[in-house]
């Protein structure tokens, strides 16, 4: 039992604990208020202004026009509303130029053994390294080996440009093929071969050749992955055309060859390969063009599918005048068939009556004189 | 007109006693003849096609058909004036053409000439029917030129009565009825009071 005293004191702490949580909660509540009535701090003008870019530091991106400056009073448009956008202008049409001579120099004192001819250095490092990898593998299986020299994706080559000094003049050596590959350009990529390979295979072939490589570079976007597809399909063409044409190795021949075979190891050097004495710097035109042709360029073949736009428009000419006259012409026959068969149908309904005349009777004939004729056909 | 004498005789629309004619031909030309008289309501056109005796030529036995005959027009009544009659003979290898007075004016002896002088060939080929159709082709051509066109009336009026009905089509009573099988017809013995007793109504 508790005495009066305990009993009180019991009271007294909890009356004293009601307080207490009376007041916690009242105060809270208290501050709560006070915080949603706190006012908004006083931002200054200086403040709310942007930063003030210093002169010497240009912007990064170009200011957007002010169609596409953000306006607040279009988010209450509905987007079904036409909104005046500004119209998109068509990309810049890329100006091309010329492969300057230094960039030909330096691929001419690349040594002969270099297979990638890239002087200004457009492909990184590991790409680079696993194209050579690509193109020394293929030369090493192939009688036909394959340089490719990369320009820049708005360069072109000069019209009068020498090729035969590549890579220390090796392409006139041996039978190889070139490719001049813009990177990201496969559809201005030009192929070159060898003279002894241009003479031994019909034109069609090799540009059908060409337009297969750049057909399969194409169907990737990606810069580096054309010029792989790019490479890859052309060493398995070359090896198709080596296959196709019986081109072989004299050497690896020659290996496999009995002992008293005759001793023609030397590869078949195109007819016209320049002599080992280096050329005299003066030489006239027609020796420059004799050079030029021994590296002549194919020309790859249109694609099947793609048809000239002017072709198209004169086959819709035609199909539609075609269209029109089966069309009039079928109108026509209609009609015809029609007025046929309401002229039958009119005639059907009319009758044809013959005028009842007066006779004489002949021969005692009541109602025939014996008015005829006769033959005899027999 | 000693040989046949001066009886009538019934003239059908084609009569092919030659047999010159296939079935599917005769029936073809027989629509063909329909046409032709539907066109010309006036006009019977009949074709016979036989082996005349050696006294006999086509003209005279065509003179003889239309003066003798009695036309079969499925009860429309035509005049022999407006007949035309083709007689061919495949053994004699002769063919005529004769019309009544009506058509004379139209189809003159030099016109049917004309027209029979078109049929040699298909009938030198013995082809018969294709000589008989274009016959009618060019003869409806002709009369077409001095025919009036007008537009056909089927005024078709019912008969007055059963009799004339009965003369109008082609049944005709054999025998009488007798009149024991007559029920209708009160027997002599009966008297009206017992013909009501019998009748359930």
């Amino acid at each position: 039992m508790l005495s009066l005293r305990q009993r009180f004191a019991k009271v007294r702490d909890l009356l004293v604990g009601g307080v207490l949580l009376t007041v916690c909660t009242s105060s809270v509540s208290f501050c709560a208020e006070g915080q949603e009535e706190l006012p908004l701090p006083n931002w200054e003008t200086k403040e709310v202004q942007p930063p003030r870019t210093r002169a010497h530091l240009s912007p990064l991106l170009p200011e957007a026009p002010p169609e596409e400056r953000f306006d607040p009073f279009k988010l209450f448009i509905p987007q079904s509303l036409p909104v005046k956008t500004a119209e998109v202008p068509p990309p810049p049409l890329v100006k091309l130029r010329t492969v300057e001579a230094s960039v030909l120099q330096a691929a001419e004192q690349m040594p002969e053994d270099s297979l990638l001819l890239d002087p200004q250095g457009l492909l990184p490092e590991i790409q680079s390294d696993d194209l050579r990898r690509l193109l020394s593998n293929h030369a090493s299986e192939a009688y036909i080996t394959a340089h490719i020299l990369l320009i820049d994706h708005d360069q072109v080559l000069a019209k009068d440009a020498n090729l035969t000094g590549l890579a220390s003049g090796v392409l006139t050596k041996k039978p190889s093929c070139l490719i001049v590959y813009p990177m990201g350009e496969p559809k201005r990529a030009r192929l070159f071969t060898s003279l002894e390979i241009s003479k031994a295979t019909p034109v069609g072939y090799l540009a059908k050749m060409a337009s297969d490589c750049v057909r399969d570079a194409q169907q990737v976007t990606n810069d580096v992955q054309q010029l792989e597809r790019f490479a890859t399909q052309i060493s398995i063409r070359l090896f198709w055309l080596e296959r196709a044409f019986q081109f072989k190795d004299p050497e690896k021949d020659t290996e496999t060859a009995p002992a008293d075979a005759p001793s023609s190891a030397t590869p078949s050097l195109p007819s016209a390969s320049p002599s080992p004495a280096p050329a005299p710097k003066a030489s006239t035109e027609a020796a420059k063009e004799a050079e030029l042709d021994l590296l002549p360029e194919v020309v790859p073949a249109p694609p099947p599918t793609i048809i000239p736009a002017g072709a198209v428009e004169k086959w819709t000419v035609i199909a539609v005048k075609i269209a029109w006259s089966l069309a009039i012409i079928a109108a026509v026959l209609a009609a015809a068939i029609a007025i046929w068969r309401w002229r039958n149908r009119r005639m059907r309904q009319m009758v044809w009556l013959l005028p009842e005349v007066e006779h004489v009777e002949r021969l005692g004939g009541s109602h025939c004189g014996g008015c005829g004729a006769s033959i005899k056909y027999g | 007109m000693k040989h046949f004498g001066g009886r009538l005789v019934q003239l059908n629309r084609l009569t092919d006693s030659a047999h010159c004619l296939r079935l599917r031909e005769v029936r073809h030309l027989e629509s063909v003849l329909d046409e032709f008289e539907r066109t010309f309501p006036q006009i019977f056109a009949s074709v016979l096609l036989g082996v005349l005796p050696g006294s006999v030529n086509v003209n005279e036995i065509a003179f003889w058909l239309l003066n003798r005959a009695v036309l079969d027009t499925h009860g429309h009544r035509k005049l022999n004036e407006f007949a035309i009659a083709l007689v061919i003979d495949p053994v004699s290898k002769t063919a005529g053409v004769t019309v009544g007075y009506a058509l004379e004016p139209i189809l003159t002896p030099k016109v049917l000439s004309s027209i029979l002088t078109s049929l040699r060939t298909p009938l030198w080929h013995g082809e018969h029917a294709s000589a008989i159709e274009s016959c009618f082709e060019l003869i409806q051509k002709r009369l077409k030129s001095a025919a009036l066109r007008v537009r056909r009336t089927e005024d078709v009026l019912p008969p007055q009565s059963p009799e004339d009905f009965l003369d109008d089509s082609s049944m005709r009573t054999l025998r009488q009825t007798p009149p024991e099988l007559d029920h209708d017809a009160p027997t002599a013995g009966q008297s009206p009071s017992q013909e009501q007793s019998i009748d359930p109504e």
